[in-house]
């Protein structure tokens, strides 16, 4: 497998982890390293008499380290990472040691238990009448929270969208607090979204009526959800706030076996809670998925996902029209390691594809696609993902420099997130090796 | 703006008719209250659009040239990383010239933190390492244009009278510099008709663009400037001037001076002359020097100024002033003495901190190369006050044999901060007899005997002489370090750790220089 230095950094949880890592990548660290197909592993050098020992899971680059860091992963995993990644012959392939074994072993066991608590879980006996009572109740509330948004949104239009700038954000957080209270926390952060909207951009006024007007269409689809099929309804509830906890997911959902490529990776930094959107492709079947994970603060994520590996797993998707969302089912093996994406569409399919799943679900925030042969472009102040043939759509502004330095004006495919009207990329594949472009979390510099 | 976000921005109770989206999401509507149907035509219509959307054509411009060298060693891509982000400064002036000198170039990852760097000298010194695509990048953002050969502007005269009349301060001031290379009498109408009008730092900004192609035609304008309001541009007047030797200015000073120092020639005959001369002291001229007690009119008209700054005689800073404006040459030619003559009697007078700080500013200005070569050893040994000023100047306008002659004496004179100050504003390779002497002296000192003070220099030395040895030579020159500081390693004081620890990053940074080495060779 052919890892890249930057690849490797995107998994540090912060530049100190980062830089103290590529000081610890050189080989004078680490009297022991060595890899087997699932794993790699090494001893460092630490200022303490026994050097700490180090593995790490080659299918979902989880590690371990036996250092007393909180930071995860820790500087040893990461100078190990890099080490592998700047000079892969010094990692040969070796027995696995006992601790090794042991580890790799005991997460595959926990995985086990926890599907299968997951699973008794799900199958427990539940007081059905008071479920039935929990659940009204809470209809109920989402029904009078949701008559209440109407009213409000109509005060809106009625006086006009004009004087909001002036308004401040306040307003929209007062709303979105109501939208909790109802039990309505996704369409909550929707509106919280939107504070920053108003006077922002020329078009502000458009994209605001837009935005307004789904969640209006919504809020009128929730009120005859009876009328919907299933597949919507689950949708729109999810839309509403509605969760479905990962158990009833694992125990209910329908599992795709497959060897996934991770095309890419986004965090982003809400206030208090850091998302990270992780977008799988399956080799086999095409599919889209993917995996969210939610950090308070500056804590790890619980999974780490390498942009450009590979792993064979099961994936559960959540139930609902167009479902995206998926959760890993068991445990994930390494899968040799491409080195470029596989199914790569045009612009026309891809704008084709997000229109099918718009009439589908109208509501859909954004897909992930892998598209062939293009380049960046700036035109007029704008960036651009340029195909061959010279059409165009929009890039979501950003620092797109880096693209353009390692393509050199070369088309190439790329991964990218479509959220309906501009291009975020995710990563390309340059000589076989994986260049994350969603920037950000890259410690590099 | 459709009709819908309009009348969502007015709002409906503000304007009574119903605005339409398309038919067929119109014919759809339920009955509902105005603001109901407005929202949901909106919804529907945004989906309608994105469900809709099309591709644009955009001109795909030319891909970037191929490359015509190699790229820096892939082994070597983190140790860039880590020299543009200014972790190997020490390494950074010696690498950089290393890849340049091996036509190299940086890998297309790095480029963008190459062409984002802002500093003037960091800038330089990675430019010859961007490669085509480097270039091809810079050239199509604004920010990096610096990375570009700078097109060599047409010649126009045109556009630089329009630049000169329109432009902003700084286009006016490179519009007139440039005119002052094509037609000096030109400029020079600009500067004398545009002077009055200006404040007081941009009028120091533009007349100082006369000191390139200085000739005599410019001492009418000059002339002028000595009546300057600024006190700035009356000293700028005034040097330049002065370095026009048939200008009034520079006979005025001339005479001046002569009048203030007045030299005799020694006795050549009787006893006395004869026993100074057996004394070595003997066709060294008198001095008297007697700067006047007020300050005449015509000097301050000519730019001296009148009062000192703390610290300082009146007498002896008008002297200062007055010496720094005459060729120091002048007084050779006067005593027939030659400058290594001359400073011992300078030294003797009363007056000689005025006498030497005067001539060594006379020295930098008029680059005397014979005067500066006496005078740069007291300037760098001056612990302080006028003359340490001078140093750093005065060494550049040494020759270059004078320069390894100076260097070779302070060594030997265990002058090493001196030593370290001087070689660390070195560019480019020592010559060899210094090489050798540093290494020498080097290898011979047992550091722990001297105070930690002491020890700092040696550092620095090592630090600096690791980058000019050839790679053989290195280990010998770690191996004197690691000695040296394995001799204070159970020293438990700050100092000492520090300086263990200044060690243990020279001895890192020498091992990656060996790095580079070994991966460029061919």
């Amino acid at each position: 497998m052919q890892l890249t230095e930057q690849q490797v950094l995107a998994l540090a949880p912060d530049n100190g982890a980062a830089s103290n890592g590529k000081k610890l990548a050189q080989a004078k660290n680490w009297p022991l390293l060595g890899r087997s197909p699932r794993a790699l592993w090494g001893e460092c050098q630490g200022s303490g008499s026994k050097p700490y020992q180090v593995r790490v899971d080659l299918a979902d680059f989880a590690s371990k380290c036996s250092c007393p860091s909180f930071k995860f992963p820790c500087k040893h995993a990461l100078g190990l990472l890099v080490l592998t990644a700047n000079q892969p012959d010094l990692v040969q392939e070796n027995g696995e040691p006992e601790w090794v074994g042991d580890w790799l072993d005991k997460r595959v066991d926990t995985a086990a238990k926890k599907e299968a608590k997951a699973i008794a879980k799900a199958d427990a006996p539940v007081d059905e009448a008071a479920q039935q009572k929990r659940a009204e109740k809470r209809s109920e509330r989402v029904a009078d929270g949701l008559a209440a948004l109407q009213v409000w949104l109509e005060d809106l239009v009625r006086n006009g969208l004009a004087r909001l700038p002036a308004e401040g954000p306040g307003i929209w957080d007062q709303q979105a607090a109501r939208l909790v209270d109802a039990q309505a926390p996704a369409l909550a952060a929707r509106l919280r979204a939107l504070a920053d909207l108003p006077g922002s951009g020329a078009d502000w006024p458009e994209q605001l009526l837009a935005e307004l007007g789904r969640i209006a269409v919504a809020v009128r689809a929730f009120e005859r959800i009876d009328q919907l099929t299933p597949d919507l309804q689950h949708a729109l509830r999810q839309y509403i706030g509605y969760t479905v906890r990962e158990e009833d997911v694992l125990a209910a959902g329908q599992p795709v076996q497959d060897t996934w490529q991770v095309i890419g990776q986004m965090v982003e930094d809400n206030e208090r809670v850091r998302v990270q959107r992780t977008w799988v492709k399956g080799q086999h079947t095409g599919r889209h998925a993917l995996l969210l994970q939610f950090a308070v603060g500056a804590q790890p994520f619980g999974q780490s996902w390498l942009p450009g590996s590979s792993f064979n797993a099961e994936l559960v998707f959540w139930p609902g029209a167009a479902a995206q969302r998926a959760l890993l089912k068991g445990t994930a093996s390494p899968a040799a390691a491409s080195s470029q994406f596989l199914h790569g569409v045009d612009f026309a399919r891809l704008l084709d594809a997000a229109s099918t799943t718009l009439a589908q679900y109208p509501w859909v925030e954004r897909c992930a696609a892998v598209l062939t042969g293009i380049t960046p472009v700036l035109h007029a102040g704008r960036w651009f993902a340029v195909a061959a043939d010279g059409q165009a759509l929009p890039l979501a502004a950003g620092d797109h420099w880096h693209w353009l330095a390692l393509s050199g004006g070369q088309a190439f495919d790329v991964a990218v997130e479509w959220d309906g009207t501009l291009l975020r990329p995710l990563g390309l594949f340059i000589a076989g090796c994986y260049q994350p472009l969603s920037g950000g979390q890259l410690w590099t510099n | 703006m459709d009709e819908l976000t309009r009348l969502a921005l007015v709002g409906t109770a503000n304007l009574p008719a119903d605005a339409a989206s398309i038919a067929a999401i119109d014919a759809l509507l339920p009955e509902a209250t105005r603001e109901q149907r407005l929202l949901w035509q909106a919804g529907a219509q945004a989906v309608y659009r994105q469900a809709g959307l099309q591709t644009q054509p955009i001109m795909l411009p030319p891909a970037a040239p191929v490359e015509l060298q190699q790229q820096v060693p892939a082994a070597l891509h983190p140790l860039l990383g880590d020299l543009l982000a200014g972790q190997l400064d020490e390494l950074l002036p010696w690498a950089t010239a290393h890849f340049a000198a091996r036509h190299y170039h940086l890998p297309a990852v790095l480029l963008p933190m190459a062409l984002r760097l802002n500093n003037k000298a960091s800038r330089q010194r990675w430019l010859p390492l961007l490669g085509e695509r480097g270039r091809w990048l810079a050239a199509q953002n604004a920010d990096w244009h610096w990375a570009i050969q700078p097109q060599q502007a047409p010649a126009d005269d045109a556009l630089l009278a329009a630049h000169w009349h329109e432009g902003t301060f700084a286009v006016r001031r490179r519009a007139l510099a440039q005119t002052r290379q094509r037609d000096p009498a030109l400029a020079r109408d600009w500067l004398a008709a545009a002077l009055p009008q200006e404040k007081a730092e941009q009028r120091l900004a533009l007349a100082e663009v006369l000191a390139d192609g200085l000739c005599n035609d410019d001492e009418a304008l000059l002339s002028s400037l000595l009546a300057d309001r600024s006190q700035a541009v009356r000293q700028l007047a005034a040097g330049l001037l002065a370095q026009l030797p048939e200008s009034a200015f520079a006979l005025r000073m001339s005479e001046r001076a002569h009048a203030t120092l007045q030299w005799a020639q020694p006795e050549t005959q009787g006893a006395f002359a004869k026993v100074a001369s057996w004394l070595g002291k003997g066709n060294a001229p008198q001095l008297v020097v007697d700067p006047p007690l007020e300050l005449p009119r015509d000097w301050e008209k000519d730019g001296i100024v009148a009062n000192p700054s703390a610290g300082e005689g009146k007498r002896a800073w008008w002297l200062r002033q007055l010496l720094a404006l005459v060729p120091p040459s002048r007084w050779g030619q006067l005593t027939g003495a030659t400058p290594a003559t001359l400073l011992p009697v300078l030294q003797r007078s009363d007056w000689a901190e005025a006498l030497l700080s005067g001539l060594a500013e006379a020295s930098c200005r008029f680059a005397d190369a014979d005067w500066a070569a006496v005078l740069v050893e007291q300037s760098l040994l001056a612990p302080g006050g006028s003359m340490a000023d001078y140093g750093a100047r005065l060494w550049q306008t040494l020759a270059v044999a004078d320069q390894q002659a100076v260097l070779l004496r302070l060594l030997g004179a265990d002058q090493l901060d001196i030593v370290v100050a001087v070689l660390s504003r070195q560019d480019g390779p020592w010559p060899a007899a210094v090489q050798q002497a540093v290494e020498t002296m080097l290898a011979a000192r047992q550091f722990a005997d001297h105070a930690p003070g002491k020890i700092e220099p040696c550092l620095t030395l090592t630090a600096l002489l690791m980058l000019q040895i050839s790679d053989a030579r290195l280990a010998a020159l770690i191996a004197v370090l690691e000695r040296n500081v394995a001799a204070f390693a159970d020293r438990q004081e700050w100092i000492y750790r520090h300086l263990t620890d200044r060690a243990a990053r020279i001895v890192a940074l020498a091992h990656t220089r060996q790095t580079i080495i070994q991966e460029t060779a061919p």
